[in-house]
């Protein structure tokens, strides 16, 4: 316990020094005014909403809970001993997973669906993936990872009534590129010079990822998720979450998320972030065609008070982009401070309504319970500002027979520039890759010079039954185009004892994730990740900034040039996963042959035996009648 | 073609009257139809394909949609489906496995398109491109191929399920069909499209049964689909195809949209519940009833016998070229006493009659190659290259048949000149024997391995030569032998051509092009099957009848 607080307590020294040096640099300016953490523990809930063109409504909760790691001591003395002894806020259940199994960085989520990029754009939690996905950085200091990352997945399989203790080594693989710390300082990360300090860290440490592709979520899942809420489903934000109508969606998610941040651009205020996440896309339009919605009739609740325990409870929505039409639609109640727009320029506009809880219901009792309704003239809107993602993959076989196959994944590039991007595929031992047999094609054409576009590769081979193919590219995919890897492969004939109860269902072959910094875009939702708790949080302080230094000319160009670069997000997208067919033997046939061998046998062994250890005696009629005669003379 | 299901009928007509019309032009018929269906909400793209065979080209735009399922794993089974149902189908949220629908243009070929090009197989060659598909999902399961003519009311509804080279799709899924249209969806179901009253008169039924199972035995033996579901079958996929028919005057109930949607979407939601590929090991079945099957461990018996028969003969004549004759020599020279070794062989002789096989398999493959090349001079057709064909074919029996007799005859002079030397040795048996050994074995090998493939194809094959291969021999009356070689010659694939040409009453080079784009465009194995085994075993047949007999 006190071990991990020390680490981080080098850690936090390391790199306050660093920042120290770049904090000339730093994009973010509000840092008082970011009022996060103002105790050693604090709970954020949100919930975003955005009408997707569709007609879908997409529904993100997030909790936020902070626990002080380590504190500069002006503002919270002795807080740091405390870390992991007293929980107020911050689930015992998963401190103590953190602790036991030297965890820094944790990321599980629970997906059913699929998110469809081309029509919702990118969501704000990330991880999209169908199935489950889990990774995590462990800290390597005792050389004891394997075994550490073997007690998480399976303590975590307890603790949410999922198959999470399938994720063994014949799936676990460790990503070179892909799947960075989103954690600590990640605020820094931002400025090139401190993201090069905070790799160069002493602190050894390892990652591990693995995915279960067949993993089906349901309330089971949910409930133990819900009990690491500090106020349950009971207030606040939460108490929106009836599983009936989560799970009737096209699109499901929940995650959580563990890391540690920080709190200030100096890094001298840390804390260990929970962020918990629902994500769900609700098909508005199903039954009547409709566009209209309200927050009722999605989630059959109300909000009838903000959580108590929270230091800050919003909603916020994401209002809908039209291109033209302006006034089509009727949002009730309109919030009362207006809404206010994010982004810097015209491409990554977005205008948001937020709906402060604590202050709503608390001030005006008569908003109880929070209500927000949506209505477009005509039940439809006349126009949408269309959502093209930045990058969209898909990735599926090719060819059919149950003896080879092949993979083909086509990346569509829409941006204007270039994009580096990095492309993260885990096929199971059993396809057989061929790595000679990759080639690439460039909008259709085939390209011989393959450095052009892969610049670097990782590649690490199968081992039959005891861990997966990695392919690992480094892309640097071309402006406007379409790029697609096709391989080969074999399918293997497996033992009839690896076959699952449902063999001829087939087997999951999870996704592949790209991991590519884009540009932020007008109408996506992906503002920021998870940090986009953040960014509201900067306007609003930026605004307020704004306000108080309105006659000081500070807008300096190097300034909007930076707030620029800065509001490159990093995203990751996933393919579908897929499903392989292998060569499956006809179980029932087996059956059939035992049976009918253990008939026969069973039959001409019985007699056979019988026949052989039976004495036959010729028994004598003349005895027999003597006993009758001796019987009767008795 | 595949025309739409609709349940309300208001929509139908509208759909119809957009798109049914032929004078739509192609593209944009394919427009609207993708229109229409991303106003459902469901995703939608087109298709283009170019094909051309060496009998014509044919262009042809395909629409299609995904429904992605709400409750799917992404693992995406899907059902292709020929057209509709998605609004109802958006509605649901119970579905686990997405569904495709696909309105494929031209007949087999557009469909055949979009299936290579799903499967990652698409070409663009000058002979045929096809477009990559823009939408996908994942590995279809099963397919259900819709074909209502019209837009009124059916008598019932006719299953195809015949595939491409006899290949069948599991009989689970018929089976599935049939138990909806028997309970759910009331509607009267049959096989294909013929109507058969139902008589209390037991062999008035069996014939009718036998009947629809030998219409069965002609599409699998051709090899041709019955239908555009049988494009599928190659790519493990079951599917079949339900047709409405409506017979005008039929004393009999008549369904509606109504009635058949719910049947169609009952088996949606049947298919859907699946959770594994239809796999038990039903996939060999001859069906004589909707309800009725004949297993294989019934059907292949028969088949096998005749495959065995030509083994057996050919294993006697294998015999009589060596051994036997031996003996009975012996004993007719009786005094000879040297040659009475019961095992000593005479020479087999098996350079002429391999010549005449391999010149045969040679004749055969060549016409299959004159058939199937384009060479592009003026006036080129099908029939012409059949007509070449058969030249080459008849240069090779004339050659052939000449040539023994010329041999024989230089032989037999021969003999006469040294009669007095030879006398220790034994004349080798006859080529013919050899010959016709050869022939049977062949044919024995070629039954019976296609009857595990294509089991009517074997069977028709085996029934139409088991009788002239076994029993034809030549004669010494030279007019025997021209019989026999007629005989021969009918049952030969050109004879065969014109005989099922003036049974359809159809021009025979309509039968010829037919053939000739079921292979180009389908790939079945009908034509390279008649041309490289059947034709030169017939001819191999032809000049052993007309070789001499001594």
């Amino acid at each position: 316990m006190l071990l991990l607080t020390g680490a981080l307590l080098a850690l936090s020294i390391s790199s306050a020094s660093v920042s120290a040096s770049s904090a000339g640099q730093e994009a973010f300016t509000a840092k008082d005014a970011i009022p996060i953490l103002k105790a050693p523990e604090a709970f954020h809930e949100e919930l975003v909403l955005k009408p997707l063109n569709d007609g879908s409504v997409y529904s993100h909760f997030q909790f936020t809970t902070h626990i002080g790691t380590v504190m500069d001591e002006e503002h919270f003395e002795g807080a740091a001993s405390n870390l992991f002894t007293h929980y107020n806020l911050f689930p015992r259940s998963i401190g103590q997973i953190l602790h036991s199994f030297d965890v820094e960085e944790l990321h599980l989520t629970f997906t059913q669906g699929r998110w469809h990029y081309g029509d919702w754009g990118y969501p704000i939690a990330p991880s999209v993936g169908t199935g489950v996905e889990l990774w995590a950085w462990l800290n390597d200091e005792n050389k004891q990872t394997d075994t550490n990352w073997k007690g998480l997945t399976n303590t975590l399989s307890g603790l949410f009534c999922a198959s999470l203790n399938f994720i063994d080594d014949t799936i676990t693989i460790e990503p070179k590129l892909s799947f960075r710390n989103e954690g600590l300082y990640n605020v820094h990360t931002r400025s090139p010079a401190a993201k090069n300090n905070t790799e160069s860290r002493t602190n050894p440490r390892k990652l591990r990822y693995g995915s279960l592709p067949h993993e089906n979520v349901c309330t089971e899942n949910l409930t133990p998720w819900i009990k690491l809420l500090p106020c349950k489903n009971k207030s606040g934000i939460a108490s929106l979450l009836k599983s009936h109508k989560l799970f009737d969606t096209r699109f499901y998610s929940m995650a959580i998320h563990v890391r540690p941040v920080c709190e200030d651009e100096l890094c001298s205020v840390k804390s260990l972030e929970l962020v918990q996440s629902v994500t769900t896309v609700f098909d508005v339009a199903r039954h009547d065609g409709s566009y209209d919605w309200t927050m009722t009739g999605l989630f059959e609740r109300e909000i009838t008070q903000a959580c108590p325990l929270a230091t800050t409870s919003k909603v916020v929505l994401h209002l809908p982009q039209t291109t033209e039409y302006r006034n089509q639609y009727q949002l009730v109640p309109f919030p009362p401070q207006g809404a206010y727009s994010i982004g810097s320029t015209q491409d990554n506009i977005q205008e948001i309504a937020v709906y402060d809880l604590k202050t709503d219901l608390e001030t005006h009792p008569a908003s109880t319970p929070f209500q927000i309704s949506l209505r477009w003239e005509n039940s439809r809107p006349k126009s949408v500002l269309p959502i093209s993602p930045g990058i969209v993959a898909h990735r599926y076989f090719t060819g059919y027979g149950q003896e080879h196959g092949g993979l083909a994944i086509e990346i569509h590039n829409n941006n204007e520039q270039d994009v580096e991007a990095i492309y993260l595929d885990t096929l199971p031992w059993y396809l057989k890759l061929y790595l000679h047999t990759f080639s690439i094609q460039l909008n259709g054409k085939t390209i011989d010079n393959q450095r052009d576009l892969v610049q670097k590769m990782y590649y690490q081979p199968a081992v039959d039954r005891s861990r997966p193919a990695v392919l690992e590219l480094a892309l640097r995919l071309p402006a406007k185009s379409m790029v697609k890897f096709s391989v080969s492969f074999d399918k293997v004939f497996l033992k009839y004892t690896e076959h699952p109860p449902d063999a001829n269902r087939g087997f999951d072959v999870g996704c592949a994730v790209i991991t590519v910094q884009l540009p932020r875009e007008r109408g996506q939702i992906g503002y920021g990740g998870l940090d986009h708790l953040r960014i509201y949080q900067e306007r609003e302080a930026s605004l307020v900034q704004s306000r108080l230094t309105m006659d000081e000319d500070d807008g300096d160009e190097a300034q909007v040039i930076k707030r620029q670069e800065s509001e490159m997000d990093r995203i990751r997208v996933y393919t579908e996963t897929l499903l392989v067919s292998l060569p499956t033997p006809d179980f029932s046939m087996p059956y059939n042959v035992i049976t009918l061998t253990c008939t026969v046998i069973a039959l001409f062994f019985g007699s056979i035996f019988n026949l052989m250890t039976r004495n036959f005696e010729v028994v004598e009629p003349k005895g027999a009648k003597d006993a009758k005669g001796k019987g009767k003379s008795d | 073609m595949g025309i739409l299901n609709r349940l309300s009928k208001a929509q139908k007509r509208k759909l119809f009257s957009r798109f049914v019309l032929n004078w739509m032009p192609i593209l944009s018929r394919a427009q609207a139809l993708e229109h229409e269906f991303s106003q459902i909400g469901l995703k939608s793209a087109t298709q283009n394909y170019t094909l051309n065979t060496s009998t014509d080209s044919k262009h042809g735009v395909n629409t299609y949609a995904v429904f992605y399922a709400p409750r799917s794993d992404a693992n995406t089974n899907a059902i292709a489906m020929l057209l509709s149902l998605g609004k109802l189908f958006k509605r649901c949220s119970h579905f686990s496995k997405d569904i495709i629908f696909v309105v494929s243009d031209g007949q087999a070929e557009g469909l055949q398109a979009w299936l290579k090009a799903y499967h990652g197989n698409e070409e663009s060659t000058y002979d045929r491109t096809e477009e990559t598909l823009r939408v996908r999902s994942g590995a279809i399961q099963a397919a259900l191929n819709l074909d209502f003519a019209g837009t009124g009311d059916y008598n019932a509804l006719g299953i195809f399920f015949e595939g491409v080279n006899g290949q069948l799709p599991n009989l689970d899924l018929i089976n599935t069909v049939a138990d909806i249209a028997k309970d759910v969806a009331p509607v009267e179901l049959t096989l294909h499209d013929e109507l058969v009253p139902y008589t209390d008169n037991m062999t008035k039924n069996y014939i009718n049964s036998l009947k629809k199972m030998l219409y069965m035995m002609k599409y699998q033996a051709v090899g041709s689909p019955s239908g555009n579901h049988g494009l599928y079958l190659k790519y493990k996929i079951d599917a079949i195809t339900l047709y409405g028919f409506d017979k005008p005057g039929w004393p009999s109930q008549r369904y509606g949209f109504q009635r058949l949607g719910s049947l169609i979407e009952s088996t949606v939601r049947s298919l859907n519940n699946l959770l594994e590929h239809l796999h038990q090991s039903f996939f060999f079945y001859l069906l004589s009833g909707v309800r009725r099957y004949t297993s294989i461990g019934l059907y292949m018996p028969p088949v096998i016998i005749l495959g065995v028969s030509f083994i057996f003969q050919a294993l006697s004549l294998w015999g009589v070229s060596s051994d036997l004759p031996l003996e009975v020599e012996a004993i007719s020279k009786g005094e000879k006493t040297a040659v009475g070794l019961p095992y000593s062989r005479r020479d087999r002789n098996l350079k002429v009659p391999a010549t005449i096989i391999g010149m045969s398999f040679v004749a055969g493959l060549a016409s299959f190659q004159l058939l199937t090349t384009e060479f592009g001079f003026p006036g080129e057709t099908p029939m012409l290259k059949l007509v070449a064909s058969v030249g080459v074919c008849s240069m090779l029996v004339i050659s052939a048949v000449s040539s023994a007799r010329v041999r024989n005859h230089v032989l037999k002079s021969a003999d006469k000149k040294d009669n007095s030397a030879s006398s220790g040795e034994l004349t080798p048996a006859v080529d013919w024997i050899i010959l016709k050994t050869f022939i049977l074995a062949l044919s024995a090998l070629f039954v019976t391995t296609l009857s595990a493939l294509n089991f009517s194809l074997a069977v028709s094959i085996g029934v139409i030569i088991v009788f002239p291969y076994m029993v034809f021999r030549p004669s010494r009356f030279i007019g025997l032998s021209i019989v026999q070689a007629i005989i021969l010659l009918v049952i030969s694939p050109p004879g065969l051509l014109l005989m099922a040409s003036s049974f359809y009453s159809m021009d025979v080079s309509m039968v010829l092009g037919w053939a000739l784009q079921e292979y180009e465009v389908l790939g079945t194995w009908l034509l390279p099957a008649v041309c490289g085994i059947y034709w030169p075993l017939n001819l191999a047949a032809i000049v052993m009848v007309l070789m001499p007999v001594s």
